[in-house]
């Protein structure tokens, strides 16, 4: 872990075939390669490993205490320590939440609902993609996975007289954009790489019209979109707006 | 449930169901063997926190021993059986180490139960990992609790989220990475 190891999809995929025993003949070949001719090859091979292992051991832990917490914690025991006064509070508590649930269905609309109820920002790439591998593409990348959106629209814009057509810069100008809630400039991003002929954010970039368009209470070019993209989530917002 | 649904389970099932990380067998297990582990730590100076904790970490062991083929349970029985004793020594093991350092040995060994992986850079980096997936975005914590935990195949997994198998690989790497990458930051 100390040393700061690049590993691509390829020598990704090619380890993790190894560790479950099923390279291909061709793969065999590849990582026999790959140990002869590249001295971070077995440090590559136990990060993937040990990062593998630990992620199961951490998803069991979690699911030992979920399986705790709903069969052996006693609640009803919990319960009956909470004094009345409490019971009181938490019923007042109760009746506020139901009547803002309320007033949000009022002044708030479907749409709008179902907009935030899909709505998760795109985590942000860690490799540099090639063509824009700039140090400040990369840089504005750092902020946007720290939430500073207007920082990285800082880096990202200048950028683009060079790269105009550039789809991982249209895209992730488009989720700045939209995370700082400026719907319009962020669907003059995404349109253009949702038409862009081959991209790998194609599909995305339709799920955020999508919402986009549910935000702004544009119903059909929401439903549009949403048919574009293989999301599934996009499936059931289609129903729902049936 | 039935009052034990694993007894049920062939030699095969029940492997599987451990490999698989399945939640029924998890839950069974868990359940039937919990409760006796607690009564023991409880009557060996032992409160339920602890119980909860030398039990969980007992049971990841066993759980691995037979995920690495180290340990192959005949039938159910014989996986709470080593369940229940992994606690055990794992409990003495607590006492002998606080409390007993001095006493002879209780000679409570007798299978192997060691777990040398527990280091404490281990612990480092499984606290890293934790604060690491947890920044993850939800599409990436589903796909990979679903691959790397559930065990689900590449083909499932893609289908499971309407994309193709090449996306499917794309997006695990792209996870993967980014989990990587937070453990370092």
């Amino acid at each position: 872990m100390s040393k700061d190891l690049s590993i691509s999809t390829f020598e990704f995929e090619l380890i993790e075939a190894w560790l479950e025993g099923k390279l291909t003949d061709e793969q065999a070949q590849a990582f026999q390669e790959f140990e002869k001719n590249d001295p971070n090859w077995n440090l590559k091979v136990q990060e993937v490993q040990s990062l593998q292992e630990n992620l199961e051991t951490y998803l069991i832990r979690s699911e030992l205490n979920e399986i705790h917490q709903e069969n052996i914690s006693n609640h009803s025991s919990r319960l009956r320590l909470i004094p009345a006064w409490m019971w009181a509070v938490a019923a007042s508590l109760a009746l506020v939440m139901v009547s803002w649930w309320g007033f949000q269905e009022l002044f708030q609309g479907s749409h709008e609902r179902l907009f935030q109820s899909y709505y998760e920002a795109d985590p942000g790439l860690i490799t540099a993609m090639s063509g824009t591998d700039s140090y400040e593409f990369e840089r504005g990348m750092v902020d946007y996975k720290e939430r500073k959106y207007q920082e990285a629209l800082g880096f990202w814009e200048p950028l683009l007289d060079q790269n105009p057509e550039k789809d991982s810069l249209l895209y992730f100008l488009g989720m700045a954009n939209l995370e700082l809630g400026k719907y319009a400039m962020s669907e003059d991003f995404l349109i253009k790489v949702a038409s862009a002929d081959q991209s790998e954010f194609q599909d995305d970039a339709h799920w955020y019209l999508g919402l986009i368009y549910l935000k702004t209470g544009e119903i059909e070019k929401a439903k549009q979109q949403l048919t574009s993209t293989t999301r599934p989530e996009a499936k059931s917002i289609l129903e729902k707006l049936e | 449930m039935p009052k034990d649904p694993i007894s049920q389970l062939s030699q095969e099932d029940l492997i599987r169901g451990i490999k698989d990380n399945e939640r029924k067998v998890m839950t069974a297990l868990y359940v039937e063997v919990f409760p006796k582990v607690k009564h023991y730590i409880l009557k060996n100076n032992g409160d339920e926190d602890e119980a909860k904790d030398i039990f969980q970490e007992a049971f990841l062991v066993a759980w691995k021993k037979v995920k690495k083929g180290e340990f192959i349970p005949q039938n159910s029985s014989a996986m709470k059986g080593f369940l229940f004793q992994i606690s055990k020594n794992k409990w003495l093991d607590w006492l002998r180490s606080s409390k007993f350092k001095r006493e002879q040995s209780l000679n409570a060994y007798p299978l192997d139960v060691s777990d040398d992986s527990y280091s404490g850079d281990l612990e480092d980096k499984m606290l890293k990992l934790e604060a690491g997936f947890l920044k993850l975005g939800e599409n990436c914590k589903e796909l990979l609790k679903r691959f790397y935990f559930q065990k689900m195949s590449v083909e499932d997994l893609a289908q499971s989220f309407g994309w193709t198998a090449q996306t499917a690989k794309n997006n695990k790497y792209r996870c993967m990475e980014t989990l990587r990458k937070l453990m370092k930051s």
